[in-house]
């Protein structure tokens, strides 16, 4: 036992630094309906801040703390009160990209002032350590505990016995209700972010002298905040305290348990808990959970199209200037391949995401499955090019199944947080196998050595002329059977259930489809570069690309070429800009649209006008609160 | 062995409230069943638990003298058991056309993938024209090419039942179809009720308040009330019966009748 003692005391700090994290994640989410993405992108900014106040700049830790604390939180919680109801209405798809969005510009500032390298710091708390129990506690470690312990009951408290935390709790239910009681549902919802955001910063605060001062790993804090909240069930705050507490020690004595093991895959077990734990709750207990969003249709069928007169000019000026790429590019040509191939990759996603109105955050896995199976098949069985190619394919066809699982019980958010848990898992436990990349990470791909194929100009063509086949493959899709049952299961999958149609078949079926054609996707941008790459398919790379898919809009074509130009070749021309400031920019675009588009929202002026009304309701309602709050609060 | 739908005891429970106890009823096929009922009554959830949506606490569904107890609400649809619904289920983003069609196609594609992807040749007209055939007899043709979510809710309740007639179901379970129609587009309703139950010999379990609607078109009439049939028989005997006028105090739709 005494073996594990000290396991436990370490799980334990860093349990509770996720479970305040995640009480702060719930309470936003279910005060807005909300879910941030971007929490532990927050914890990511209190942590820079205070290392810039207090280790760059010397100012005694309590001082940055409470500049921290104070300030930053503030700013970050009043910001963030704002950007979610600008979301509210927004149809969750996009509501999931504007955040994930925030966290990509978080992670992009961070990584654009302060470099890509992780760096460690001194701790500056006490460190000394006293014995209890039989092994030795640090002081440090207490502090964590005791505050984060403090903060979650604290708001557990708050909840439960105060009239604060009465209104916080109604206005989950019914803000309109909430609105007409006096309580101003804005007003709530600023406390509540205020408060999660400080939660997050503190959070942040006091796990990177452990963790290290890294934007990614921080920012991926709200991983283990994912975890702690699902066994919260995304809704009971103590709860949600108790899971954080519990996979941090989980992981703390699975590092102890696997530490002899050689294995890279077992290694990668630890770090993924909380998302074994995450796609466990949700796929197991799905009714168990409160309903997603508050928009009552989850799906959202596109594929809007050229008006006829267009297509012709269009697609003539499409196929003129991919003739005229290779003698235009010059040395940025490679920057093109991939550009061609990434049309594919984004294709398979526009029939997931826009036919399907279904969310897949794993695209990268399908694309690394596929790339790393072409390799073997040529590289390894010596097959034929074309061969490997649809061996690929074929191969990421039961991993689109196995995602299509929490598919077929989930939708919007739920659907969302899973995959995103599936990519991360395949990411740790089967990348770096022999499987997969192997130990290195990369492995060869050829091209073609046929016809002249392996040249960059001809691969060029083919790369392109291979998008154009997943083209017009996506729009016979868009107008078969299929996608016409796609398009009804948006509006309403119960009544396609009732009409005999077996709606989890066309789910999975949806998803097959999109990650065999992702995959291939994948290994023609393997071949293009040469070799398949770990770093370049990691789970952050498909966040990336469904926030490039929805800068792109609607459509099939359009949004595939405008995000695969704007992350391959857009790059390549302005390299001091985005090679270090990429994902910011992106993620700025990202919250942009979303915040921009979204038809079914209402204008700017229909809003104010709204507000002025419930404004006008107020001062007619009651002389006494119109008083109080002159300006009636436009929520 | 009796054509139609027949219940046994069915029960519902959601958590410690149980919505219908052991409620037994037929609804024979050549023939338009009632289904009556305060708000809150069950018959809704009776609907659901027929239609295989929400899990039965108890009793039996057979359909044609097949036992349909455990089977999914997919199995259910494919043995002929068809509904509507009270909020309508439409495809609001699809043509009244689409709509039609797709309800036929929904069953054609049923649990195979291939044919989720490959049609038979003849399946596109064939849907094309049942559609048609729907929307003719529910007097919308001339909004087939108009999207369902431009539709007015009269013309949405008369898609969603040209939808249901467009495929082959035996035994139609019609939720509250003429809520939103005025008085004479329910008599229109009625009378495609009746001539469709005449043609094909189908049975329809119908749940509606409007009654003078019910009252002319059930053959024979059950009544509901807290999850228990309270009163069975002709609609003549229904009218006379002082326990469903109990249970319908306060509310004077039987006197509109």
């Amino acid at each position: 036992m005494s073996n594990y003692l000290p396991y436990i005391i370490v799980g334990l700090t860093a349990g509770s630094v996720y479970g305040l994290a995640a009480t702060g994640l719930v309470l936003t989410y279910r005060t807005s309906g909300i879910f941030n993405f971007a929490h532990g992108a927050l914890a990511a900014v209190g942590a820079f801040a205070f290392y810039e106040l207090h280790h760059q700049r010397g100012l005694p830790w309590p001082v940055a703390l409470l500049i921290c604390v104070v300030v930053v939180s503030t700013v970050l919680g009043l910001a963030l009160e704002r950007l979610a109801a600008a979301l509210n209405g927004v149809r969750p798809a996009l509501q999931i990209v504007a955040t994930l969005g925030l966290l990509l510009v978080v992670q992009g500032l961070a990584t654009g002032f302060y470099g890509a390298q992780s760096r460690f710091v001194r701790p500056f708390l006490p460190t000394r350590t006293f014995p209890l129990l039989g092994v030795r506690v640090s002081v440090e470690q207490v502090i964590v505990i005791v505050v984060s312990a403090t903060g979650s009951i604290g708001l557990a408290v708050l909840l439960q016995r105060t009239r604060l935390g009465a209104a916080m709790r109604g206005v989950v239910d019914d803000p309109e209700l909430m609105d007409a009681t006096g309580w101003s549902p804005t007003g709530v919802r600023r406390v509540s972010w205020l408060i999660g955001a400080t939660f997050a910063v503190v959070s942040g605060i006091l796990i990177f002298p452990t963790l290290s001062l890294d934007a990614v790993l921080l920012s991926f804090l709200v991983v283990q905040a994912f975890g702690a909240a699902a066994i919260g069930r995304f809704s009971s705050l103590p709860r949600t305290y108790l899971g954080g507490l519990l996979i941090g020690v989980a992981s703390s004595l699975l590092t102890k348990q696997f530490s002899t093991f050689k294995s890279v895959s077992w290694q990668g077990l630890v770090p993924s808990i909380p998302f074994i734990v995450l796609f466990a709750i949700l796929v197991l207990v799905p009714h168990r959970l409160p309903a997603a969003g508050r928009g009552a249709r989850s799906g959202h069928a596109e594929g809007r199209s050229l008006p006829k007169g267009a297509r012709l000019p269009v697609g003539t000026a499409v196929v003129a200037v991919t003739l005229a790429i290779p003698h235009l590019a010059g040395a940025r040509l490679p920057s093109f391949i991939g550009a061609a191939a990434l049309v594919s990759v984004f294709i398979s996603m526009v029939i997931l995401v826009n036919l399907s109105g279904q969310v897949s955050l794993c695209h990268a896995a399908f694309a690394a499955l596929g790339a790393t199976t072409f390799c073997h098949l040529t590289t390894g069985a010596g097959l034929p090019w074309v061969v490997a190619l649809l061996g690929a394919g074929l191969v990421a066809i039961p991993l689109g199944a196995l995602v299509a699982i929490p598919a077929i019980r989930l939708s919007g958010l739920y659907l969302a947080l899973a995959t995103f848990g599936l990519g991360i898992l395949v990411e740790r436990m089967a990348y770096f196998s022999v499987f997969m990349f192997g130990p290195e990470g990369t492995r060869a791909a050829p091209r073609p050595n046929v016809l002249g194929l392996s040249s960059d100009t001809r691969f060029f063509f083919l790369a392109a002329a291979l998008s154009a086949g997943t083209w017009a493959f996506a729009v016979l899709l868009f107008r078969s059977r299929l996608g016409r049952l796609l398009r009804a299961m948006a509006d309403s999958p119960l009544a396609l259930t009732t009409f005999g149609l077996s709606v989890n078949i066309t789910r999975v079926l949806v998803f097959c489809l999109s990650a065999s054609i992702a995959g291939m996707a994948g290994a023609v941008f393997a071949a293009g570069v040469g070799s398949a790459n770990a770093v370049s398919l990691n789970p952050l790379t498909s966040l990336l690309w469904l926030a490039a898919l929805t800068i792109g809009g609607t459509g099939i074509a359009k949004p595939a070429i405008i995000a695969a130009v704007g992350l391959a070749v857009v790059p390549s021309y302005l390299p001091g800009l985005f090679g270090s400031w990429g994902p910011a920019i992106f993620g700025t675009a990202a919250l942009a649209v979303t915040l921009a588009g979204s038809g079914d929202r209402p204008s700017l002026a229909t809003r104010f006008a709204r507000a002025a009304d419930r404004g006008a309701w107020r001062l007619a309602a009651s002389p006494v609160k119109a008083r109080l709050r002159p300006q009636g609060a436009p929520s | 062995m009796s054509r139609g739908l027949v219940i046994t005891d069915l029960s519902v429970r959601y958590g410690g409230h149980w919505a219908l106890q052991r409620v037994s009823l037929t609804a024979a096929a050549g023939r338009i069943t009632g289904l009556i009922g305060p708000n809150g009554a069950g018959k809704t959830s009776l609907f659901n638990a027929c239609s295989g949506l929400v899990p039965m606490a108890g009793g039996r569904v057979e359909l044609h003298g097949h036992d349909l107890t455990h089977a999914s609400a997919v199995v259910r649809a494919r043995r002929g058991l068809g509904r509507t619904y009270q909020r309508m289920e439409l495809f609001d983003s699809l043509t009244v056309r689409q709509n039609v069609a797709l309800a036929h196609e929904a069953r054609l594609a049923g649990g195979n993938p291939v044919r989720h992807l490959i049609p038979r040749k003849s399946d596109r007209a064939e849907a094309d024209e049942r559609g048609q055939r729907a929307l003719v007899r529910c007097g919308i043709d001339h909004l087939a090419d108009r999207p369902a979510g431009t539709l007015s809710v009269g013309q949405r309740r008369l898609l969603e039942l040209a939808r249901v007639l467009t495929t082959d179901f035996d035994m139609l379970l019609l939720d509250e179809p003429s809520s939103g129609l005025d008085s004479k587009e329910s008599e229109r309703f009625g009378d495609i009720l009746r001539d469709v139950v005449t043609e094909r010999g189908i049975g329809l379990l119908l749940v509606e308040h409007d009654m003078a609607l019910v009252m002319s078109v059930c053959d024979y009439i059950y009544v509901l009330d807290f999850g228990k049939l309270i009163f069975e028989g002709t609609p003549t005997d229904v009218m006379n019966s002082p326990a469903v006028r109990a249970a319908y105090l306060g509310s004077t739709e039987l006197e509109v009748a």
